[in-house]
């Protein structure tokens, strides 16, 4: 595992800036329906747990997995679509 | 499994939310396919902006500047509470001094033997009058 992620070499010649990155996600994050993005940033910025991210958002705890299950989804075709498209 | 849907599982197998079967297969995947090695190091470190942004770099000596402005503070409240109560003290001292010099200036003033003293340095200027130059002068002769 740690040898598959340390493996750099195979990428191509990217030398993507941190605010490129930044940026790229950022646009990602946006696309995101409203409460998939509350329930997403909630969860990876805030460092909330699922139960009080439900609380929060007055929903059941199956939702909030649901929302965050979908909102990485999301986000992955998008950063894939980038990636194919060579965006940054 | 397809090329595909392994590449559309690698953000949860970055979270590392895959169960055990299926984190075998996507691991056994990325030894054989480098596109998808690629894309891993891509989606990687894209998420890791997250946590970057999550802890925002400080100065080196910023704990080390705050300690000591933390033990600053007590001497510094120290010196302005001294200070407080000085102040007005000090400003009613000196308006006490100002206005008890002022009603001693102004009783001085009212004082008639200022007058009698010009008036006695006139009369001797005056003298003059009763004795022109003209006559002295001749009397020097």
């Amino acid at each position: 595992m740690s040898e598959i992620s340390e493996n750099h070499s195979d990428q191509p010649d990217r030398n993507i800036t941190d605010q490129q990155q930044a940026d790229m996600l950022h646009h990602a994050i946006d696309q995101l329906p409203p409460k998939q993005r509350t329930a997403f940033t909630l969860n990876k910025y805030e460092e909330l747990p699922y139960q009080q991210i439900a609380e929060i958002m007055e929903i059941s705890l199956a939702s909030v997995e649901s929302l965050i299950h979908r909102a990485k989804k999301s986000l992955q075709e998008q950063l894939l679509d980038c990636y194919k498209k060579k965006c940054i | 499994m397809k090329h595909d849907n392994f590449q559309h599982d690698l953000i949860f197998y970055i979270d590392n939310e895959l169960s055990n079967e299926k984190k075998t297969a996507v691991e056994k995947h990325l030894e054989e396919c480098a596109d998808c090695r690629a894309f891993l190091a891509f989606l990687r470190d894209g998420i890791q902006i997250i946590e970057k942004e999550k802890k925002p770099q400080v100065s080196h000596f910023f704990y080390t500047r705050l300690s000591a402005r933390l033990e600053e503070k007590p001497s510094f409240q120290v010196q302005s509470q001294w200070l407080r109560l000085a102040q007005p003290a000090l400003f009613s001292l000196l308006l006490f001094i100002g206005i008890y010099g002022g009603l001693k200036i102004g009783s001085n003033a009212s004082l008639p033997n200022v007058s009698a003293t010009a008036t006695g340095g006139i009369q001797m200027l005056n003298d003059f009058e009763t004795e022109p130059i003209e006559s002295f002068l001749l009397d020097e002769l």
